[in-house]
């Protein structure tokens, strides 16, 4: 078993596309990267004093600073005002929740249950301190703009040919007539795709980490995700570490499932090409669909669930976002998750079944 | 060890490939002749068990191959007709790989990887990538993975297609050596591949089973049906449109032509021992698909 998941990592790596790829994405990635602007590690002496809890005698500090000075006091001092304001903001929601509630006969109903559940993570929040955190925000945010094109797009290229390989070969009436070719064979390539998506997923994380360490400085894992606008309406609360690796696993994940997904798709494939175009539109339809044209709304809720979405990450945390399975509210993150791992288990029963019967076509 | 087919049947869509075939196969070299598209390879790949069978069963003493699983595998070496590799793959890197999933350890495998390379010639030759190989090398490194687990049951189809006659002798000497204790199932459509090798030869037409029979049984069959004439060029024509004629070799003084016929065909005829490209002639002749029994034609 070792030596053929050996093998089978061997066969995976030495295909040059992979490496070609991960060559023209990472630099199409520093390209964009570079073009951005944005402060460097220098600038955070300037941000350093302000960090740490809100005060009154703070905040009246950087409004005399901004009204007399540059735009970086002024940025500094809407920081401060953020942080102050959201306990309004999130009074004023949770009220909006209670009112919503209360309004409800039916406090067994789905909606109610799935309110309670949403009162509950509101009135945990907890967002009093300011830390500067441009540096970790953006590589939190490398893993839904660039990071999941990266880790995608690799494993369509080295993954969709797991299976397609064989049968172009001529290989596959080895296999098949051996006696691990049936059964063995699928624990070896599965485990050796996993750890294909492990490396690349390692790689591109590695690589955005170190990329904004040298850029912009190692600052702001300390910050709550809701100085992060994206993040300012979140049920959630966490700081920037617990978040990037919470993001960091999700997308990992996501892209283990996906990498599934896709050598499933291969052992049905006649050949990569169409292996690779049918792997490609699952990962990248749901996508697609959104950026270019207005889906309906229950599609959008299915979309929720999909590869793509959940390698993004984002879109599961921006908001409170549940659903009901029998009776009880589950959070859209551990919903979809359950529902990955459900389907990537049944497609790994079905690729063993699948291959056990399989028969070559000459 | 026996293997007995029983009814094997393989349909593509409509078309039957293998109809009903019943055999047992016992240890020895059965040699499986039988014309292009006559159902060898498919006969092979089933029991190679990379294809099943439309209907009927093929039990190993009495187990169906299809439940034994990976316990029939472990006991076969398979070399299909179209030797597949990994282009950049070397020779060695090949072997390891098929010991792996032959279920091989690292210890064993070292060991049967380095005696086939050189039993089959090729240790010059282990780090070259295969895809720069010729046709029969690639074949030698074919029949160095089909023995690599020391196959109780090896299946080779028409391995030596494709190799020139000095390779297709290496090739047959190189089977020769094995045969013993195992079942050799060699497909061809060659018979010189059989003499000498074949403990029994079993003929299949259009899917159809024909005989099978130890060779020396089915030449002594034939005796009497194979004649040499002595004949003249404008007599070669009325020969070969009345019988299945084979070799015709051209002399000073004539022509000497080989035939099947029931009966003496002419006065000159001189009566001959019978080799199997006649009995290959006399199942397989192009003739025979519009004349079934010109063999009883007079
Ligand atoms: N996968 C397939 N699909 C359809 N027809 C096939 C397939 N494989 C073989 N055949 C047909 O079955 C018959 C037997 O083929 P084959 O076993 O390859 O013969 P042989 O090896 O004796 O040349 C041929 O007529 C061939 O066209
Ligand atoms: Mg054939």
């Amino acid at each position: 078993m070792k030596e053929l998941v050996r093998f089978e990592l061997y066969k995976l790596f030495s295909q040059k596309g992979i490496y070609i790829t991960a060559a023209i994405l990472l630099f199409l990635i520093i390209f964009f990267h570079q073009v951005m602007p944005g402060p460097d590690a220098s600038a955070y002496s300037q941000y350093k004093k302000w960090e740490g809890p809100v005060t009154e005698q703070k905040l009246q500090e950087a409004k005399q600073l901004a009204e007399q000075g540059s735009g970086r006091e002024s940025e500094v001092y809407q920081d401060l005002d953020l942080v102050a304001n959201f306990q309004l903001d999130k009074a004023n929601i949770l009220k909006e929740v209670t009112d919503k509630l209360s309004k409800l006969n039916d406090l067994d109903s789905d909606a109610s249950r799935q309110l309670q559940l949403e009162k509950k993570l509101l009135s945990t929040i907890h967002f009093t301190d300011y830390y500067y955190q441009w540096p970790v925000e953006q590589m939190q945010d490398y893993i839904n703009t660039f990071g999941f094109i990266f880790l995608g797009t690799l494993i369509l290229i080295g993954l969709s040919s797991l299976f397609t390989r064989e049968t172009a070969s001529g290989v596959d009436q080895y296999i098949l007539s051996t006696q691990h070719g049936r059964k063995t064979i699928v624990h070896a390539k599965l485990v050796a795709a996993l750890i294909f998506v492990l490396a690349c997923a390692l790689l591109s994380i590695g690589f955005d980490v170190v990329y904004w360490i040298i850029r912009a400085g190692n600052y702001g894992w300390l910050a709550n995700i809701h100085s992060i606008p994206k993040y300012y309406n979140s049920p959630y609360t966490m700081n920037m570490l617990s978040f990037f690796l919470l993001k960091t696993a999700v997308h990992v994940f996501a892209g283990l499932m996906l990498a599934i997904c896709v050598v499933f798709i291969s052992l049905l494939s006649k050949n990569s090409f169409f292996s690779f175009i049918c792997s490609g539109f699952v990962f990248a339809f749901p996508f697609m669909a959104e950026e270019f044209v207005i889906v309906p709304g229950w599609l959008a809720k299915v979309f929720q669930f999909s590869y793509v979405t959940a390698m993004r990450v984002d879109n599961w945390f921006t908001d409170f976002h549940a659903v009901t399975i029998f009776g009880y509210p589950l959070l859209l993150p551990i919903a979809a998750t359950i529902v990955l791992l459900l389907v990537s288990a049944l497609f790994t029963m079905m690729l063993y079944k699948i291959n056990e019967q399989k028969q070559i076509k000459p | 060890m026996e293997l007995t087919l029983s009814r094997v049947t393989k349909k593509f869509g409509k078309k039957t490939a293998l109809d009903s075939i019943s055999v047992t196969l016992r240890e020895g070299v059965c040699g499986i002749l039988g014309a292009n598209g006559s159902g060898k390879s498919t006969l092979m790949r089933i029991l190679a068990t990379v294809m099943r069978p439309t209907d009927g069963s093929i039990l190993l003493d009495g187990k169906d191959i299809f439940q034994l699983d990976a316990d029939y595998r472990t006991l076969i070496g398979y070399l299909p007709q179209q030797v597949g590799y990994y282009r950049n793959f070397s020779a060695e890197r090949f072997l390891h790989y098929m010991a792996s999933l032959k279920g091989l350890t690292k210890a064993q495998a070292n060991k049967k990887v380095e005696e086939m390379l050189q039993w089959v010639g090729m240790e010059q030759h282990r780090h070259e990538k295969i895809g720069k190989y010729s046709g029969g090398m690639k074949q030698r490194i074919g029949i160095a993975q089909a023995l690599l687990n020391d196959p109780k049951i090896l299946i080779v189809d028409e391995p030596t297609a494709g190799l020139d006659p000095k390779e297709r002798i290496r090739f047959r000497n190189l089977l020769a050596a094995t045969a013993t204790n195992r079942i050799v199932l060699l497909s061809t459509h060659i018979v010189s591949d059989l003499e000498y090798l074949a403990n029994n030869i079993m003929i299949i037409k259009d899917g159809h089973f024909v005989q099978m029979d130890t060779p020396t049984a089915l030449l002594k069959a034939m005796n009497g049906n194979v004649w040499t004439v002595a004949t003249t060029n404008e007599l070669l024509a009325d020969y070969q449109q009345n019988y299945k004629v084979g070799n015709i070799i051209r002399r000073e003084n004539g022509i000497v032509v080989r035939l099947l016929a029931d009966e003496k065909p002419s006065r000159q005829a001189v009566k001959a021992v019978p080799n199997l490209e006649d009995l290959y002639l006399y199942h397989f002749d192009d003739l025979n698909e519009t004349r079934p029994i010109s063999l009883h034609q007079n």
